[in-house]
């Protein structure tokens, strides 16, 4: 018996010691919403963003281009309903004129206006392009970089110029001094057409927003959170979520319930489709970004 | 039920396996068999360890458990480190850091089964019931992105850690229609208590509480083969076969079994082979879960929600297996080896015979063996109001699987003296290894009174000399009154006078009286007719032959027996003359008998009827008259209808 008591000890020693492993976990891949957020600037105050959504509905820092060219169709919905807009605007930086703020940060480059700018035959307009920095006490501030090439469509400027989604806008420069005339063809995304569910509160910070839109699976699409500043029409982007263009997303609850609600009140989702390329010729190089947006306000959530 | 290896189908989790055989079905099956759980005799341990063939092969301690039989009732305590499935997600969600980097977020989900407890009872041998209590835990883990509003705005990663624990209760039953067919029924999921906060979000991860039943049947068709067959109510099922056979006197058993489970695919969802060795002490299985359907595949989230966990180490992300298990059946206390078939009491108890049952039994046992091995039986015995200790009787030895009659003897204290008959009980033991007795029974038994007699006149001697020290007293007492008159006598003559006197100084102080019990023979003992002044030929032949014994004088007991069992006793008393003395006390040769003493001399013997209660001369001669014509002219003695019970 005690040999056997021994033989018993000796097996039973062997399994605990040969047993010290784990089972293996099993790896699953997710196939549900593959999603990317960053935040847009980390500094909510930032000179650049404290323009917003500017009337492009961009949220792009022109200090990285010298010359941009710009076309967008955008929708905005509201309580109120839908606005359309169609919006082209050209810029051409002097990269030898910068222009910097009170606290010595470059702000941007002083514009060129060195000719004629047409969209679709149809000849853009001269406006005074200024941008938003905080002073030295921190107040706000503008000022002007010079004139841009404007051509828009909504309900300040009629004109006969309409954004084609799922096309192409004919850009051409007409150049005042030497150099022949630069054209080429702009092409623009499909239109999008979003909706939003929502459902929880606020204040109870148990918002859940559910966002649908017709699909394409366009490969560049991206969805911009903002949110407007109380007793202010300015509205700042705060996270660039990037995510598949399939047509439907559940925003990430800690994304939008975290915002604090004494300074910001309504929410602004911006679904974006971009084309982004730079073109070149000779030795000017264009930086060419064609959007087609819809932006969802939802107002005091 | 089942011992080796297997996996059950759906919910229900294994790693033992259908076996069944003569020998043992050690161990309880939590999951399956709640109720009949095992044959296991007294303490039970087993170990049981594992691999698993993922990616990365490697070996696990999947149970440790031990089982106690207490009677009827089975009880188990398992732990299982082993039985655990953890898994492991991208949420899809990948956050950009300040410095462009990617951080993927990702989700932990673990499920465990820590410990088991099972109770079994059985009401007979062919019922029992039991429950099984396991208890879980669920720990979800998940990173989500989380924003965050000071001075500055940023993300971050948020581990959210939420943990349930869940007992699972089950109830099952078992019944053995015969050896060879057994069927059992039982819950799956019918209390399920869950203790600790979850999300609404993260209900639908938890392990599946759908109450089901399962069923089974257990079929052996022949000793060597068994099939089995279990059902759950959501349609998954799992049926085996089972084989057993000795190679080199060994003990082997093999099988597989084949389940289909409601979740995984194809239709069979998997094979369990399993091999087993077992010998009285342990038993060793290997075993092994082969799946047809690729495991080490990538699986989505998609495939993980579309219905909760059933099973922790059976589902469709559990990946092949190969089993080992070694089980140890410590008995501390003796198995049975013999058994009683039956006892039959073959005489009454008469106290005042107690010499008899020295030496002839007073019960009969027949008892089998149950083993393999011949077996040394102790018999004992004791019977209530007679002796307060066992027994012991003559041991004897049974071949293997053999029965045999076992005798028990018994002994009368000298000091019992009740006069009723009573009813008592005789307790009977047989013990084949030690003092602890494997099997008993308790009869009836008759205990007659101290007076009673079986009316054979051969037993009256136990009468006669029971108490003899009165006898030798009252004889002394009668003689010492004569002995101016022995003293004047030849020494050859003092036999003869012994017997007349003590027959004359009794005869005047008694009278003859019937036995009046007629269902019972009632014989008095010598201080009791004289106290009672009276008694029927018994009670006077013992009276007379034990005064006389006690005085020195050789008696007999004359037993006449007539057709119509009409019985009669007279005493002979041995005068010790030879025949030609015969003339020192008669002249009649007709009124004395002559037998050969050990040394073959003739002696004198003289016949008395007690019943005769005049005088001794009248006595003797209505005594040689009835033996002359009875047992003499009647060749009484040669036909067998009258005998002589020599008392000595």
């Amino acid at each position: 018996m005690k040999k056997l008591y021994g033989h018993f000890i000796l097996i039973a020693v062997t399994i605990l010691l040969a047993g010290c492993d784990k089972p293996a976990p099993t790896e699953l891949f997710d196939d549900s919403d593959q999603i990317q957020v960053e935040v847009i600037s980390s500094d909510p105050d930032d000179e650049f963003y404290s323009t917003g959504f500017d009337s492009t509905g961009l949220a792009e820092n022109p200090v990285n281009y010298t010359n941009l060219v710009t076309v967008s169709g955008i929708k905005t919905t509201r309580n109120s309903g839908t606005e359309n807009m169609s919006f082209a605007q050209a810029v051409f930086f002097d990269r030898n004129a910068p222009v910097f703020g009170p606290n010595g940060r470059l702000l941007g480059y002083r514009t060129l206006n060195p000719g004629l700018v047409r969209f679709n035959n149809i000849p853009a307009q001269l406006h005074p392009f200024r941008i938003n920095f905080r002073g030295h006490g921190g107040e706000h501030a503008d000022t002007s970089l010079g004139s841009r090439y404007v051509l828009s469509n909504d309900r300040g400027h009629p004109n006969n110029f309409l954004f084609p989604f799922d096309s192409f806008i004919k850009f051409e420069f007409v150049p005042i001094l030497s150099g022949g005339v630069i054209s080429f063809g702009i092409p623009t995304p499909k239109e999008i057409t979003a909706s939003a569910k929502v459902s929880g509160k606020f204040s109870d910070r148990n918002l859940r927003i559910e966002l649908e839109w017709n699909g394409a699976n366009h490969n560049d699409f991206e969805l911009i959170i903002g949110t407007k500043i109380k007793e202010e029409e300015r509205v700042i982007p705060l996270f660039r979520v990037r995510t598949e263009d399939d047509g439907h997303l559940i925003i990430p609850t800690n994304l939008i319930n975290q915002i604090p609600q004494e300074r910001f009140n309504h929410l602004l989702f911006s679904l974006v489709r971009k084309i982004e390329r730079d073109y070149m010729e000779g030795e000017t190089e264009f930086h060419i970004i064609s959007t087609s947006i819809h932006s969802i306000v939802i107002e005091n959530p | 039920m089942f011992a080796g290896k297997t996996i059950l189908p759906q919910s229900s989790i294994g790693f033992t396996g259908f076996y069944k055989n003569n020998y043992t079905q050690p161990f309880a099956n939590f999951e399956s068999n709640p109720s009949g759980y095992s044959s296991l005799k007294d303490w039970g341990l087993s170990f049981s360890s594992g691999t698993e063939f993922s990616s990365e092969s490697n070996a696990n301690l999947y149970s440790i458990s031990v089982s106690k039989r207490m009677k009827n009732s089975l009880l188990s305590l398992r732990y299982t480190p082993g039985y655990q499935k953890e898994f492991i997600f991208k949420t899809g969600e990948v956050l950009v850091d300040e410095d462009s980097s990617l951080k993927s977020l990702q989700s932990q989900y673990i499920y465990k089964e820590i410990f088991g407890l099972g109770y079994s009872y059985s009401f007979n041998k062919n019922f029992s019931a039991g429950l099984s209590i396991r208890y879980f835990t669920q720990e979800f883990q998940r990173e989500e992105v989380n924003a965050v509003f000071l001075d500055t705005l940023f993300l971050e990663t948020n581990t959210t850690d939420e943990r349930v624990n869940l007992i699972k209760t089950d109830l099952g039953i078992n019944y053995n229609v015969n050896d060879n067919l057994s069927f059992s029924l039982g819950t799956i999921n019918l209390l399920n208590s869950v203790n600790g906060y979850l999300s609404d979000a993260m209900h639908k991860y938890q392990l599946d509480d759908k109450f089901k039943i399962i069923a089974g049947v257990n079929f052996s068709p022949f000793d060597f083969l068994n099939l089995n067959l279990l059902y759950e109510s959501d349609n998954s099922f799992q049926a085996g076969i089972n084989s057993s056979f000795r190679i080199s006197d060994q003990n082997f058993s093999a099988g597989i079994s084949i389940f289909h489970d409601e979740q995984q695919l194809p239709f069979i969802a998997g094979i369990i082979p399993y091999l087993s060795y077992q010998t009285k002490f342990f038993q060793v299985s290997l075993s092994a879960v082969d799946y047809f359907s690729n495991r080490n595949k990538s699986f989505s989230v998609s495939d993980f929600t579309q219905s909760r966990l059933p099973s922790i180490t059976n589902n469709k992300f559990s990946f092949d297996k190969a089993v080992f298990s070694v089980s140890f059946f410590l008995n501390t206390i003796n198995e049975q080896a013999v058994q009683f078939i039956d006892v039959e009491i073959l005489n009454e108890i008469y106290p005042a015979l107690s010499d008899n049952y020295v030496n002839t039994p007073f019960a009969e046992g027949k008892i089998v063996n149950l083993t393999e091995k011949p077996v040394t039986v102790k018999p004992e015995s004791r019977i209530k109001g007679i002796t307060s200790d066992k027994i012991q009787s003559p041991e004897i030895t049974i071949a293997p699987f053999d029965t045999a009659e076992v005798y028990f003897y018994t002994f009368i204290p000298d000091d019992y003296n009740k006069t009723k008959s009573e009813i008592s009980y005789a307790d009977f033991f047989i013990s084949s290894i030690n003092d602890e007795p494997d099997d008993q029974i308790q009869t009836p038994v008759l205990i007659n009174g101290i007076n009673a007699w079986d009316g054979q006149v051969i037993n009256l001697k136990k009468i006669i000399k029971r108490n003899f020290s009165f006898a030798i007293e009252t004889s002394k007492k009668i003689l010492s009154q004569f002995k101016n008159v022995l003293d004047s006598i030849p020494d050859e003559l003092h036999q003869f006078y012994k017997g007349k006197l003590i027959f004359d100084s009794i005869t005047d102080k008694l009278t003859y009286i019937a036995d009046p019990r007629a269902s019972a023979e009632y014989v008095q003992f010598p201080e009791q007719t004289l106290e009672l002044r009276g008694g029927d030929c018994d009670d006077l032949s013992v009276l007379y032959s034990s005064l006389l014994e006690s005085a020195g004088v050789e008696t007999a007991l004359v037993d006449y027996r007539s057709p119509d069992e009409i019985r009669h006793v007279n005493v002979m008393f041995n005068t010790e003359l030879s025949p030609d003395k015969a003339r020192e006390i008669t002249v009649n040769d007709r009124k004395f008998f002559t037998r050969k003493n050990e040394e073959g001399k003739n002696e004198i013997w003289l016949i008395i009827e007690t019943t005769s209660l005049t005088d001794f001369n009248e006595a003797w001669n209505a005594g040689m008259k009835k033996f002359n014509q009875n047992a003499l002219d009647d060749m009484g003695l040669a036909k067998g209808y009258v005998e002589i019970v020599d008392v000595n």
